[in-house]
């Protein structure tokens, strides 16, 4: 993807990363911390943790046209870099304790479920437009 | 340039009259593509090739040169990527990313490519990737 397509990417993943997090977190302190309760501050920490998870993006950047192959690769490498930046700026923010191995766990199997789930729809839509594009290609040139 | 269009008599014959000083490199490839009746003139080292439109592939840019890619066989163009896109732009061919024009009719089919994009592949079994950008023509083109 070129700086223009990676820049459009990442605007449009800031807002269902947004909406990620907002689900997480209400799951998250739903089964650990029933009681919290969220100030400005936090508001603010999910806006930040937003843009910060949408950084990873730039490892799609590249001049030339990708191809499939090599964007699994870069999506295999996203995923677990995803990850460590959210757990690292959920640490420094005190949003989980990292001696607490079933906080970390439910943090990141949180995030996963999320990461798939809009993986799978997207692969579902791509997938529809694919056959019908080759559905009209065929009515197209090969009847 | 000046370009003079006149209407002819009846029975009078239709012709080209060009007037210049010297002869400059697009009206050589105007007066090359009229002589040629639609097929493109490409090179394979010294060799001058004519091509019809049909039996190319893609046209791809790579370090700023142009290249015509048939079913065995890679000629040059000296055209830009621009000029061919729209001299056929009636021949199903499509802008499929920056530097790629394909020939829609030799695609045998399309699949996912992960974030919007689509991978075309040939009937040389050659594989393109459709740029996220191009996937709105694509669509265009072919009526969805």
């Amino acid at each position: 993807m070129n700086a223009e397509e990676i820049l459009k990417t990442m605007f449009r993943s800031f807002f269902i990363i947004a909406t990620g997090i907002v689900i997480s977190m209400y799951v998250f302190c739903l089964i650990f911390y029933p009681d919290a309760s969220f100030t400005l501050y936090d508001i603010g920490g999910i806006l930040k943790l937003a843009f910060i998870s949408d950084l990873p993006y730039l490892l799609f950047y590249s001049n030339k046209e990708l191809s499939k192959k090599q964007m699994y690769i870069r999506k295999s490498v996203h995923l677990p870099v995803l990850l460590a930046v959210v757990l690292y700026f959920a640490y420094l923010w005190d949003w989980v304790d990292l001696n607490h191995m079933k906080e970390v766990i439910v943090l990141l199997l949180l995030i996963l479920i999320v990461y798939v789930v809009v993986f799978a729809i997207t692969i579902c839509y791509d997938k529809k437009l694919a056959d019908k594009l080759n559905h009209r290609l065929r009515e197209r040139y090969r009847s | 340039m000046k370009i003079v269009i006149e209407e002819l008599q009846d029975g009078e014959e239709d012709q080209i009259i060009i007037k210049c000083r010297e002869m400059p490199d697009e009206l050589l490839h105007v007066l090359a593509m009229l002589k040629s009746q639609g097929a493109l003139i490409a090179y394979d080292g010294n060799e001058i090739h004519r091509v019809q439109p049909k039996e190319i592939y893609y046209i791809e840019v790579v370090d700023n040169k142009t290249f015509l890619y048939c079913e065995a066989k890679v000629l040059e163009s000296k055209q830009k990527l621009y000029e061919l896109g729209s001299y056929l732009s009636n021949n199903d061919f499509l802008r499929v990313s920056k530097s790629v024009l394909l020939n829609l009719s030799k695609i045998k089919s399309l699949s996912p490519a992960l974030s919007g994009r689509f991978e075309a592949t040939l009937d040389n079994n050659e594989k393109i990737i459709i740029s996220r950008q191009y996937v709105s023509d694509l669509k265009k083109m072919l009526g969805i």
